[in-house]
């Protein structure tokens, strides 16, 4: 009996034997980088694991992070820790202008102590440079978003062009839920267009309902981004999710990409509870010309239903009406 | 010691129905991972909560992936027979990563072969199957018409179209506007293009009306007398017609 159970002992470690991650990158010319890039990778993983495990805090002083990578992961951690069940990894390095870029890094999003609230697999990027140094981690957008702009061959044919619109779209939601002050300020552009609907609700004197009128604010980047920083400042938490969208490339400027989600806006009080929740349109005019460093030129939201009746039930906003690349005009510089 | 030997059995019992899943899975990954190793293959894969929409998610990227190869290698021919063709060589592995299902999808390069004949008739190398392998024992070609995009409405054709005008009226998406803009650019034959906003107040002009969804839903010729003729249907049209759209102006040289 006790050889018996030495030998199923052993038998259990040898199969749960999950501590490491190997971590092979591919297409890297330079050897020495190619092993400095998986061993980043790994220690990054195995530091998730384990954090995982004891319930606490993502460590990143071993992975010889910049710090402002090492703050980005900070602020993904605290809104939503991961971790890699996959035991051995084979990813590829695809060329970027500053480096490399890995993909399809797949991770479980575990919150510590409770279930996460949406899907719980995703992916995460990390862009390295010529050193191969990590310069950004972050994750990809929600795998049904990302297979509905692939599937649809709607503007564009090429491939990387697509997973660099949808991870800064990613990126670009995350900000807000990190509250991001930075990303924001870069990502507008300096005259960006700021439009925002507000649903009107109308009555006679005599207290008749009228159908509800949609009135649009124009804002500059300043006047937009205050009006957010101050929401970041006053709430305790914000949830930003994205559940639908459609991108549409300029025919003549095709470097300008007009995107279309589905959003749903919520905030929660410093202490916790549920304060203001809103589902709603956002268009972005993106400009890609300088793929390092895009810019969002335009950004609208409207509701996604009110009440144009005057009934009293809301109905969904005609697609009409909904904002998209065809609504603005882009001038030659 | 039966009661001893039945706890032993039932232990071993626990530790494959844990262990055996986890062991055959593992040898799922390790092929995915020697393929991924390997350059005589280019793969795609999708994580889902459905296997059938992973399935067809790694599907459509491995499309692209065979497209943007095509591209990179210089092959000349139609890049949607390449990729027609590279479809039937598509072969799935499928593994799990929790509720997840992991479709892998991959194509061995060398099974993306194709020759393109001065005919527009596409050649393309069979299978080893029974049917295209003849008895002689050489390799039979399996030929697999392209076809030609022709509409009903061009073969009524009541005004006359150029070539330039030919080619306009087979565009349906507005993807499709700014290789078509590039192409006439680089054969100098366009003198101008832009937003409708921005057309010429005079002059003959073609516009492509296009609508919210990105499909081209008419091409006009402004006459000049102002008078504007749809291209497909050969009848007066009306720019009023097609609320709700957008319009790119062009000028032929």
């Amino acid at each position: 009996m006790k050889r018996f159970l030495t030998l199923f002992a052993l038998a259990v470690t040898l199969t749960a034997q999950a501590d490491n991650i190997q971590v092979q990158i591919t297409d890297v010319d330079d050897s020495n980088i190619q092993a400095a890039m998986e061993a980043t990778v790994g220690v990054l993983l195995d530091e998730a694991n384990a954090a995982q495990a004891a319930g606490r805090e993502l460590n990143t002083t071993e992975m010889h992070l910049s710090d402002d990578v090492s703050t980005s992961l900070s602020m993904l951690w605290e809104n939503t820790p991961f971790q890699c069940e996959d035991q051995s990894l084979v990813l590829r390095a695809l060329t970027t202008s500053t480096g490399w870029q890995v993909r399809n890094i797949p991770l479980m999003m575990r919150p510590i102590g409770g279930k996460f609230n949406e899907r719980e697999y995703h992916e995460a990027v990390i862009d390295f440079n010529r050193k191969g140094h990590v310069e950004s981690f972050h994750l990809t957008i929600d795998q049904q978003l990302y297979m509905q702009v692939i599937k649809s061959n709607l503007e564009m044919t090429d491939l990387r062009r697509r997973q660099l619109i949808l991870d800064y779209v990613e990126r670009f939601r995350t900000a807000y839920n990190e509250k991001n002050k930075y990303f924001l300020e870069e990502i507008f552009s300096d005259d960006a267009l700021i439009i925002t609907g507000k649903v009107v609700s109308q009555r006679t004197k005599d207290g008749i309902k009228l159908p509800d009128k949609i009135t649009y604010k124009k804002q500059g980047k300043r006047e937009y981004l205050n009006s957010l920083f101050a929401i970041f400042d006053s709430k305790g938490r914000i949830d930003v999710s994205f559940d639908g969208i459609d991108v549409m490339r300029h025919p003549v400027k095709t470097d300008f990409y007009g995107v279309t989600l589905h959003q749903g806006w919520s905030t929660y009080n410093k202490n916790g509870t549920p304060g203001y929740h809103d589902d709603g349109y956002v268009f972005l005019l993106w400009d890609f010309r300088d793929e390092q460093h895009p810019q969002i030129h335009v950004r609208t939201w409207q509701p996604d239903a009110f009440d144009q009746s005057g009934s009293g039930q809301k109905t969904p906003i005609p697609k009409s009406q909904v904002f998209s690349l065809a609504d603005f005009d882009l001038d030659d510089d | 010691m039966k009661t001893l030997q039945n706890v032993q059995i039932l232990i071993l019992w626990l530790f494959s129905l844990v262990a055996m899943p986890m062991m055959a899975q593992s040898d799922e990954a390790k092929e995915i991972n020697r393929i991924k190793l390997s350059k005589d293959y280019l793969y795609a894969e999708a994580t889902m909560l459905n296997e059938a929409e992973a399935l067809s998610g790694a599907q459509a990227i491995l499309e692209m992936t065979v497209a943007d190869w095509m591209s990179n290698q210089n092959k000349d021919g139609d890049v949607n027979a390449y990729i027609i063709n590279a479809k039937q060589h598509f072969t799935p592995i499928k593994t799990m990563r929790g509720q997840y299902h992991r479709a892998f999808l991959y194509v061995k390069k060398s099974d993306i072969i194709s020759v393109t004949l001065d005919s527009g008739t596409m050649v393309i190398a069979a299978k080893n199957t029974e049917t295209a392998t003849p008895q002689d024992g050489d390799v039979q070609p399996v030929t697999s018409e392209i076809p030609t995009i022709t509409s009903v409405e061009e073969l009524r054709t009541a005004i006359t179209l150029t070539p330039e005008e030919q080619q306009l009226i087979t565009i349906t998406k507005f993807s499709e506007v700014e290789g078509y803009i590039t192409n006439l650019e680089q054969a100098g034959r366009v003198s101008g293009y832009g937003k409708k906003k921005t057309m010429p107040a005079e002059g003959v002009c073609h516009l492509l009306v296009y609508n919210r969804e990105g499909s081209i839903v008419a091409a006009l010729r402004r006459e000049a007398d102002g008078k504007l003729m749809n291209l497909k249907t050969h009848a007066e049209d009306n720019v009023k017609n097609y609320p709700d759209c957008g319009a790119i102006w062009l000028q032929f040289k």
